[in-house]
């Protein structure tokens, strides 16, 4: 038999219900509010779904906030009922609400990457949305979706960089989200064009924002440190260049680099290469 | 990918510096200071009149001139002799002896037979060769410190 509050805490549960469907948000929430005043309710996973449910529709309002007390508030009570063993129904119904919350995050890292600009944002509802995507498949394999994330990042950075080379925390950024999906994929075309691309551009900067007057041993530090920077774009282009001898792109780069190691021979075949590449043709 | 010739940018950083590290005999220190670059480099030619617009030797204006050969009519401060245009070099230099002229070249060996100052590449970056045997022919006074920042040939 059901106790006087257990009865109790049924109506309030059938409030909030009758409150969700005359899609009164405020009144849902009053009323699930007052269902967890009992302690009971605490470890009861069908008023934790209810409560996740009810705060997951508040949350809506919060949409790309990535600070939303609603949402926290939502999926820590998912969280809390499907520790609570529930029955298949709510345990469903748990997965589908945190489901929700990590589909949101995800297009709050890309929304945060484009709009704003906050990587650091965007970063943070990555990893939210992992974390949670994985209490609903745990087997989930991320690395197409890591490479898909980081090479939005990189190019994201990598284009910003190259369009403003005075900001070089864009190119930093840029670097490591490459480096990242290079990890992953060895051979991605992009990431490897993009990466060589900013090491490059970083050396050029350090060459075309030095003064006519700068001193001789100040200019042969700056030589050291742009060698260095084409050198280390090298690698990214030549690998590109491997996977496809014809990638014009890769050929036009590698000409550049080498011009600017200085290296005439290298220089002259890959300025061949791109004229076959193209049919001829030198544009 | 930045379409700039570093190279260009920086032989124009050495060529300002070259500028204090000698000095012209009295008769140039008036009028113009001429910089005459043979050959073709189109990104060099654009960095030097940038540097020209913005820049002066004392109290001499700076003034470009680049010609496909070299028929001495310039009387040039710095003669600089461009890779393509290397052949003449000798010629060059037995027309500009003790005639107040720094010459600058980009040839394999240049440094030992005239040219004061010769471009070279060690370790994928520009250095630059010294005869001060050819700079006192030329006509120039130099410094020790100079030397010193030099592949030094003689």
């Amino acid at each position: 038999m059901l106790s006087s509050n257990a009865f109790a805490q049924l109506d309030k549960l059938e409030r909030v219900q009758e409150c969700l469907k005359a899609k009164d948000a405020v009144c849902a929430k009053q009323s699930i509010d007052s269902v967890f005043l009992a302690k009971e309710a605490y470890t009861d996973a069908q008023a934790q779904y209810m409560r996740a449910f009810v705060y997951y529709e508040l949350a809506k309002k919060d949409k790309y906030n990535i600070q939303s007390a609603f949402r926290d508030t939502s999926i820590n009570a998912a969280k809390i009922s499907l520790k609570l063993k529930p029955d298949a129904g709510i345990r469903d119904g748990d997965l589908v609400i945190i489901k929700k919350h990590s589909e949101l995050y995800y297009n709050m890292c890309i929304k945060y990457l484009y709009d704003s600009l906050n990587y650091e944002r965007s970063s943070a509802s990555y990893k939210n949305y992992k974390q949670l995507y994985l209490m609903v498949d745990s087997s989930f394999n991320f690395q197409a979706k890591d490479i898909e994330y980081y090479s939005a990042v990189g190019s994201h950075f990598s284009d910003l960089f190259n369009a403003n080379n005075t900001k070089t925390e864009f190119g930093e950024n840029g670097k490591i989200a490459l480096m990242k999906v290079l990890e992953l994929d060895p051979k991605n075309v992009s990431a490897n064009i993009n990466l060589g691309i900013i090491y490059y551009n970083q050396g050029v900067n350090l060459i075309n924002s030095m003064d006519i007057d700068t001193p001789l041993d100040k200019l042969e530090a700056i030589q050291d440190n742009s060698v260095k920077l084409f050198k280390q774009s090298l690698p990214f282009m030549t690998k590109v260049y491997q996977l496809d001898p014809k990638n014009v792109k890769a050929l036009e780069s590698l000409r550049q680099i080498y011009q600017a190691l200085n290296d005439d021979a290298k220089k002259e075949e890959f300025n061949k290469k791109l004229l076959d590449a193209r049919g001829g043709s030198d544009k | 990918m930045q379409n700039f010739d570093t190279n260009a940018k920086i032989k124009a950083v050495f060529l300002y510096n070259f500028t204090r590290y000698f000095e012209w005999p009295e008769g140039k220190k008036t009028g113009n200071f001429i910089i005459h670059m043979v050959g073709k480099n189109e990104a060099l030619l654009k960095e030097l009149n940038k540097m020209a617009e913005s820049k002066m030797v004392g109290n001499q204006k700076m003034e470009v001139i680049n010609t496909p050969t070299f028929d001495g009519k310039s009387k040039p401060h710095m003669l600089f002799i461009l890779p393509d245009a290397s052949k003449s070099l000798n010629d060059i230099v037995a027309k500009m002896k003790g005639k107040g002229a720094l010459i600058i070249a980009e040839k394999e060996g240049a440094a030992k037979t005239g040219a004061a100052i010769n471009f070279v590449v060690i370790d994928n970056k520009q250095k630059f060769e010294y005869s001060k045997t050819s700079a006192v022919k030329a006509g120039l006074k130099t410094s020790e410190d100079f030397k010193a920042l030099a592949i030094a040939i003689d």
